[in-house]
């Protein structure tokens, strides 16, 4: 083996890539040849200097990269967010919505049902108080007759219908 | 402490603390690799964002769980030589310059600490030899690891990293034999 050879053992040798038989025979090489030795030396002075060598860290950058790492994180997140808001938004619409038909249909319903039950009464009633008039007065029969629906419609109380006394409807 | 096959599992599962994890065990590292390839602290922290964001970026895609530490490293290498190639021949110029300068100034080279003389001749050293004995000396990458980061055998990364030696046992004899 020429010394060229032999270094480029050295060279393996320094980083533990040299199996025992061949390595054995690289110290043998050593032992005789100077331009070796130095070689090697300065491998090892190599791998001080480098093993010593202290470099600092910029902090700095922890920073800038937690904060750019957190740019980009939400992709997942700031779409589960959207999704919940989104949902919170149509949750909160339909729920309002829903409560404002209700409150607007019990208001219109209410007024509508006040318009016609005032005229059913007015139109019943007096229909009644004729039709059945021996007593002159019916203001409790009238009512629970203006809540039967058939006599809302026909403004004719059935037959199956019991009259009963004020007094004990109240 | 966790391994990085397990840091990087559970990073994929979408884990913060993984990425911190692996991010405070590799930040120095890849931030000593970086500058003492480019040789510029300001490249080298941009080098090093963006392998931490391309790592957070791509965690779904970290399928060489066991292989990690070759991966963070092969990904700062490919960007530092893309840094390297874009800064293109005007930064050459000045470096052969300031190189021409130093041959000038041996004697205050010679008069300062044997360490620093060996990390300036590793400076010194074109980038495919530097890389290879940053990844050995410093980054203590076994033969393999070092095969993969660079993308070749464990035979050929044998054969560079004496190449790499030579040259620098070149630069640095004149100034060890004046020395003794």
């Amino acid at each position: 083996m020429t010394c060229e050879e032999y270094e480029e053992q050295l060279s393996a040798f320094v980083d533990g890539e040299v199996p025992l038989p061949e390595s054995v025979q690289v110290f043998a090489h050593l032992a005789e040849c100077g331009d070796c030795r130095m070689f090697l030396g300065a491998l090892m002075k190599v791998k001080k200097s480098t093993s010593e060598e202290e470099i600092a860290f910029p902090e700095e950058l922890d920073e800038d990269i937690f904060a750019a790492v957190k740019q980009l994180r939400p992709v997942p997140v700031r779409y589960n967010l959207k999704q919940t808001g989104f949902l919170g938004r149509r949750l909160s619409w339909s729920f309002g919505v829903a409560a404002t038909a209700v409150i607007f249909a019990f208001l219109v319903g209410g007024a509508l049902g006040s318009f016609v039950g005032i005229r059913s009464v007015h139109e019943v009633v007096p229909t009644a108080t004729v039709k059945y008039g021996e007593q002159g007065r019916q203001p409790a029969a009238v009512l629970i007759i203006y809540s039967l629906p058939e006599v809302q419609s026909t403004g004719i109380i059935p037959a199956k219908y019991e009259r009963v006394q004020s007094d004990t409807i109240y | 402490m966790a391994s990085d096959s397990d840091l990087v599992r559970e990073l994929r599962q979408g884990s913060d603390y993984a990425f911190a994890a692996l991010y405070e065990r590799y930040k120095l590292p890849v931030f000593r690799y970086c500058l003492k390839m480019l040789r510029d602290v300001d490249a080298a922290k941009d080098v090093v964002q963006t392998v931490f964001l391309r790592m957070y970026e791509h965690r779904d895609d970290l399928v060489f769980a066991d292989r990690f530490k070759a991966w963070i490293f092969a990904i700062a290498r490919n960007h530092c030589f893309t840094h390297l190639r874009t800064r293109g021949r005007t930064m050459e110029l000045k470096e052969e310059v300031e190189q021409e300068g130093e041959v000038g100034a041996e004697d205050q080279l010679a008069q300062r600490d044997e360490a620093e003389m060996v990390r300036e001749a590793i400076g010194k050293l074109g980038p495919e030899d530097r890389e290879v004995v940053l990844l050995r000396e410093y980054e203590n990458l076994s033969y393999k690891e070092i095969a993969e980061v660079v993308g070749v055998t464990e035979s050929a990364v044998k054969s560079r990293l004496f190449k790499a030696r030579r040259r620098l046992y070149d630069l640095l004899k004149p100034l060890l034999r004046e020395r003794g």
